[in-house]
């Protein structure tokens, strides 16, 4: 906790600091991105997105607003409505889901978590940057997301459990073009679930030298009526030792 | 390296890395034969038999860098060229090591110690010995340890096989790619196979994490030594072999790897274990101890007197006992999954 009421801290601080400072539009800016500041920037003159990121939401448990219950704790969502728009089948399907999760949750039989998943797993994750690409080293079993930067998309259909991303830059905000998954993943411990149709686009935008926005727009016609977004906050990482450890889900 | 440190236990070589080239057939028949090998891990964990793996292997690679394969010719060869060859330096002032980097021999895999091959149909081929020091190119186990090691062969499952991570420095030897990358403060390892495994080894001289803190690919320190990359690994969690027969360690060892260029394709890597649990190790440090002192047979026989009493229930063996059918269930299912790079697919598209 004590590490989290720091990040806390310093993210309140920074904001402070910089709010005078000229602030940088956030593209796609949601109710979340309220920090103003300056971008940290590459030799190359790009956002510079290379640290250590975490979540702070319970968006792993459930990505709509839940209650408390034991060993769960309660939480906004971090969907935009908070409503999905399953189709008549599917939102049986994720009843279904819910009612079982303690066993049909993938999660709990350690496979990789897809996209977004990942991201709001509670396990912080290091990006890397180059000019040719970026790299996404998640503390949870050691899944690693190679964001190719301006290629396209291999010629599918090929099911991978993080997809295929595709990344490109938009003024400060790094945009990941995601496809090819399969359909064994979840959105979280709540039973939400999509199909092998999966198509996820994630914008990466920072709003301060700490801060990112973090939105995932979800595509899936196989399960929804239309489009969906989530979006949250990514905290860096400040602890002066902080790195990178490991979760081998399958090892325990 | 730290002096307080007790001498090291022995020597791996897992053979050196090369660059993967990005033209010719050569590199196209690297990716398929990558691809077999991939097919026949994945055979092996259906079948839990073993594979043919770097036997063939080997042989496509007769010589590297101008020096032959074999660790024992390639180690003094490989050193003597990088006295002389002059790597490219990043911005920053760092020797490059950058790249895509395979282990073309990669005859570690299955076994680092002198290897007969396995007669049974799909056993691994022959290999030979990746141990440079010893000179008899043999594990200087304490005796109770090469019983374990037996027994590993005898009764265990390679981890690695059941998509556990690699471990150091198996992570080195795995076939297919492992792609370096060097950044201010830190360099990152990527791998494509291996349990999707991955090191990041901060080079801005932060301590080790605490020794309660045990990992799979524990903890790399790194620092220059003139052209050298030299990596002090600690906080292993000792679960890991390094290779497919049963050799191991536990986790009290620590790894010093020096990767060195020879040319601008070539990287010598050598490996250095330290683990005062399960190898024999220099007199000095038993000198102070109260075990009796053995007759000295050999450099690494000297100190070989002090042997766990207590067998553990073979923390070293991999995780478990399992059976075909669990590790189908239970195991398979998306954790052996490859990491495609940008210059490997370009590779698969052209083949295509």
């Amino acid at each position: 906790m004590t590490n989290w009421c720091m990040a806390w801290l310093a993210a309140a601080t920074v904001q402070a600091v910089l709010f005078s400072l000229a602030p940088v539009p956030a593209a796609g800016q949601t109710q979340t991105a309220t920090e103003t500041g300056v971008v940290r920037r590459t030799a190359e003159g790009t956002p510079d997105l290379s640290g250590i990121w975490q979540v702070m939401n319970t968006a792993a448990w459930d990505i709509q607003d839940h209650p408390a219950q034991k060993g769960v704790p309660a939480g906004q969502g971090v969907v935009e409505g908070n409503e999905l728009p399953y189709l008549p089948a599917a939102a049986a399907k994720k009843k279904a889901n819910y009612d079982n999760r303690a066993t049909a949750d993938p999660e709990t039989k350690c496979y990789l978590p897809g996209v977004p998943r990942i991201t709001y797993m509670p396990y912080p994750f290091q990006i890397t940057q180059s000019q040719k690409q970026v790299t996404i080293l998640y503390e949870y079993v050691h899944a690693v997301r190679n964001i190719f930067l301006g290629t396209p998309h291999i010629k599918g259909p090929i099911d991978w459990w993080m997809g295929d991303s595709r990344g490109r830059w938009e003024g400060n905000t790094l945009v990941v073009d995601v496809l090819e998954f399969n359909d064994e993943t979840w959105f979280d411990r709540a039973g939400n679930f999509h199909s092998d149709a999966l198509h996820v686009v994630e914008r990466y935008t920072p709003v301060g030298p700490d801060l990112i926005n973090y939105e995932a727009t979800i595509e899936d016609p196989k399960v929804f009526s239309k489009p969906w977004k989530m979006s949250m906050l990514l905290y860096r990482h400040k602890e002066k030792n902080a790195q990178i450890l490991e979760y081998e889900c399958f090892s325990f | 390296m730290r002096k307080s440190w007790s001498t090291s236990a022995f020597r791996f070589e897992s053979n050196i890395a090369a660059r993967r080239p990005l033209e010719g057939g050569s590199a196209l028949k690297n990716w398929f034969s990558s691809s077999a090998i991939a097919a026949a891990a994945l055979a092996v964990a259906l079948s839990l038999t073993s594979v043919p793996v770097a036997g063939q292997w080997s042989k496509t690679h007769p010589i590297t860098a101008g020096c032959p394969s074999p660790a024992a010719g390639f180690h003094p060869c490989a050193l003597g060229k990088a006295k002389t060859f002059n790597p490219s330096k990043t911005p920053d002032g760092q020797p490059d090591l950058q790249g895509i980097w395979e282990a073309p021999v990669a005859m570690g895999f299955q076994n680092i110690e002198d290897f007969p091959g396995d007669p049974s149909p799909g056993g691994f081929g022959p290999a030979i010995t990746s141990i440079v020091d010893p000179p008899d190119g043999r594990v200087p186990y304490q005796p109770w340890a090469r019983a374990q090691r037996d027994e590993n062969v005898a009764h265990y499952i390679d981890p690695y096989a059941q998509c556990l991570p690699t471990s150091v420095p198996r992570q080195m030897a795995n076939f297919r790619t492992r792609e370096i990358t060097q950044f201010s403060g830190y360099i990152t390892i990527v791998n494509e196979a291996g349990g999707h495994i991955y090191r990041v080894v901060y080079t801005d001289g932060r301590p080790h994490v605490g020794p309660d803190i045990k990992l799979w690919m524990g903890d790399g320190r790194g620092h220059w030594e003139g052209n050298t990359l030299v990596i002090e690994t600690t906080n292993l969690n000792g679960r890991a072999w390094f290779d497919s027969e049963g050799q191991f360690y536990s986790d009290s060892m620590r790894v010093v790897e020096r990767l060195t260029m020879v040319d601008v394709n070539t990287i010598h890597y050598q490996a250095t274990m330290d683990d005062p649990k399960v190898y024999t190790r220099r007199g000095r440090w038993f000198g102070r101890s109260n075990a009796s002192r053995k007759k000295v047979t050999s450099r690494w026989r000297r100190r070989a007197t002090r042997a766990i009493t207590t067998r553990q229930a073979s923390p070293w063996a991999g995780s478990s006992h399992i059976s075909g059918q669990d590790f189908q269930d239970k195991l398979l299912p998306g954790l052996c999954a490859f990491l495609v790079t940008e210059d490997q697919w370009n590779l698969e598209s052209r083949a295509l």
